[in-house]
């Protein structure tokens, strides 16, 4: 008994699973948009990690006044511009107003881009297998990072929209954890997002029309859904998701091309949570972002020579593949014969 | 309905005069033409599916179409619920011409309609299913207003009668088609700007009512309550409430038709298409099906065109009759006019070649 338990009142268990829970509500930020684009038009967008790095680097731009694809403006002229405005500071870097109105305007360009994407990729594939929209989607995913490197340029960037940074004092005062204040905010952030998305998907008359269009595309056009508006609205609500998952993860580990990857981690979480569900996505990322800390952390290192962290979700995933396919909140399959 | 009032303003009534009497109490009232459907051709690259068929429904009744496998009869449904845009022909609805709409348009207007192979949510419950036969009944607070208002000023005011044109029109869908017309370059700006006036409010009305929705909650709920008593009717009407809360992937083949009805139903139609709404069937679940759909008839006086295989259902309760064969119209008429028709007794027995 005092081996079992003894680890519960050892103050680096706790600050393990915290640390793990706080990294596992960033992957649910991303498996979040898979959730809501499989779920209503039972497409796997695989540009979902290109989405988030997109946005956070249109965020960049706009917080920075930089002036989109300047190098081709500037080799077709052969001018030397590379800022069309000069962005307002004070002391403590860009102020809140200019923050916010970044943001909705990276909001607005999220939301053009949904309907380029129906428009352009969707629209011309209605009817099609789900694995030719997959494979759409992989296209769009290099299309995408292409504009992306165009539009902003390739190097590394830093996100600063004024998210507290450093350890929280309060917290090591009262109880002796190191924890990162900007993972408690990604977790307040991501609790106000899943609650809002939940409350939208089950209780509105939208969320019954998206969960239709899911179900069966032509019972849907014959009660009255357009299918491209609702695709439009998802896929605007997946930007805006991936544009919250950028901000979090750019000021985590700054805005670069490697944030695409993310979305790789995102794949086990939503095999534990299930694809359809979107609170199986959160617990889905907790699990997983709890679990591989803990896993490097009592096992990894001392067994294992460290560095578990890079496959433990795979495996867990894969555990769970065999076990519950569907996940653990995931809709089960019902097939008559 | 059996006072001698009513009987008394029937028997004057010209169309109810050639009209059978089902059993001397309740008389089924047919009105005007609802749809007319003039020399459709509907052809699939070589092949034909329909040949200039032309035929009508009247306001009330029960309009069967009939004919062989391969007769067209699931494509001419496909025409008038808007799967399908014919190459030949014209539809006129409720006396307007109708554009090539999108199939959810269509049912905006009033067309609702169940498959052959059924077409349920099966992940939904039958109440969630039949839910989502109201959502062109649901309008948010801004859209409500929107067409309050165009109802008003209505023939008062010239450009807010450009804000009911094509008001059934879906505004983003427009929107994105303009968008996109690369082969029109030159821009008419009048059509610009009636567009503009068209679909701009409609826009912002149906963004408006989103984010109504996503905030402000009790909205939501209030619709959802006013409508969910509706949708209570309709399953007291069909029996099955029983079965309410269940996956309709679960149900068995009969129960799922009821339901695929009831969603159609709960979009109140004014036309409604059934696609052999008794196929695969035994004599029971026929008999009820039947029953069902006369009751609908009746009750809610809602225009059906269904297409049926059973002869003996079809006689029994359709008022009037279109026989297709190879795409073609080789009869149309009262069950009994149909029944001695010499081109439709040929396509079903076969015609002796000697």
């Amino acid at each position: 008994m005092e081996f079992l338990f003894g680890f519960l009142t050892d103050p680096f268990f706790w600050e393990v699973v915290v640390s793990g829970l706080l990294a596992g509500v960033m992957y649910s930020l991303v498996a979040l948009g898979f959730v809501l684009i499989f779920k209503a038009s039972g497409i796997f967008n695989f540009a979902q990690g290109v989405l988030a790095l997109f946005a956070a680097l249109t965020l960049v731009g706009f917080l920075g006044g930089q002036l989109p694809f300047s190098h081709v403006i500037n080799w077709i002229l052969g001018t030397e511009w590379h800022h069309w405005y000069e962005p307002p500071s004070d002391e403590d870097g860009a102020p809140l107003w200019f923050v916010l109105l970044s943001i909705a305007l990276t909001t607005g360009v999220m939301i053009g881009m949904a309907w380029v994407i129906v428009r352009v990729v969707l629209r011309p594939l209605v009817n099609q297998e789900g694995i030719i929209l997959f494979m759409a989607t992989i296209g769009l995913a290099f299309v995408l990072e292409g504009i992306g490197d165009l539009m902003w340029g390739a190097n590394v960037k830093v996100l600063d929209v004024g998210l507290p940074n450093g350890p929280s004092d309060w917290i090591i005062d009262t109880t002796g954890m190191f924890v990162e204040k900007l993972e408690i905010s990604a977790a307040v952030v991501a609790i106000i997002l899943v609650t809002a998305l939940t409350l939208f998907s089950q209780y509105t008359k939208m969320g019954r029309a998206l969960r239709a269009v899911a179900d069966d595309h032509q019972a849907a056009l014959s009660v009255g859904i357009s299918l491209e508006t609702i695709w439009w609205i998802v896929w605007s609500v997946a930007g805006i998701v991936a544009l919250v998952a950028g901000i979090m993860w750019g000021a985590k580990s700054g805005v670069q091309f490697s944030l695409s990857l993310i979305a790789l981690k995102a794949l086990p979480v939503l095999m534990l949570g299930g694809f359809t569900s979107i609170p199986g996505a959160i617990v889905g990322g907790l699990i997983i972002g709890m679990g591989e800390k803990l896993f490097d952390f009592y096992i990894g290192v001392e067994y294992l020579g460290g560095a578990t962290e890079n496959w433990f979700a795979y495996v867990l995933a894969l555990l769970f593949l065999l076990f519950r396919p569907q996940g653990l909140f995931g809709e089960k399959i019902i097939e008559r014969v | 309905m059996s006072t001698p009032e009513v009987a008394a303003a029937a028997e004057t009534d010209s169309e109810y005069a050639h009209k059978e009497i089902d059993h001397g109490l309740n008389p089924r009232r047919i009105g005007d033409v609802i749809m007319d459907i003039r020399n459709i051709t509907m052809r699939f690259g070589g092949v034909t599916a329909i040949k200039d068929v032309s035929f009508d429904i009247r306001e009330g009744e029960i309009r069967a179409i009939i004919g062989p496998n391969g007769a067209g009869k699931s494509s001419m449904l496909n025409v008038i619920n808007g799967f399908y845009h014919p190459q030949e022909g014209e539809i006129w609805f409720h006396g307007q011409k109708r554009a090539n709409l999108k199939p959810y348009q269509i049912a905006k207007q009033g067309i609702a309609r169940t498959f052959q192979n059924i077409a349920l949510f099966r992940g939904m419950s039958t109440l969630d299913n039949i839910m989502t036969g109201r959502l062109t009944k649901m309008r948010g607070p801004a859209m409500t207003w929107l067409n309050e208002f165009v109802a008003r000023t209505r023939g008062k005011v010239g450009w807010a009668d450009s804000l009911s044109r094509d008001a059934d029109v879906d505004a983003v869908e427009q929107a994105m088609d303009f968008a996109f017309s690369g082969d029109n370059f030159d821009i008419d700006l009048t059509s610009l700007a009636t567009r503009l006036i068209t679909w701009g409010p409609r826009v912002i009305a149906g963004t408006v009512d989103l984010s109504v929705e996503a905030i402000y909650f009790g909205h939501a709920e209030r619709q959802e309550i006013e409508h969910r008593e509706k949708v209570e009717h309709i399953i007291d009407f069909l029996e099955i409430q029983a079965i309410r809360k269940t996956p309709v992937g679960r149900l068995p083949y009969g129960l799922q038709k009821r339901v695929e009805l009831g969603r159609a139903l709960a979009a109140e139609p004014k036309l409604l298409l059934l696609d052999e709404p008794m196929a695969g069937m035994n004599v029971e679940e026929k008999q009820d099906m039947c029953r069902f759909i006369l009751d609908v008839n009746d009750e809610f006086g809602t225009t059906i065109a269904l297409i049926e295989h059973d002869m003996g259902v079809v006689m029994d309760i359709a008022d009037r009759v279109v026989v297709l064969d190879y795409g073609s119209k080789i009869g149309d008429g009262t069950p009994d006019e149909v029944r001695a028709n010499k081109a439709v007794i040929d396509a079903y027995l076969g015609v002796s070649h000697d």
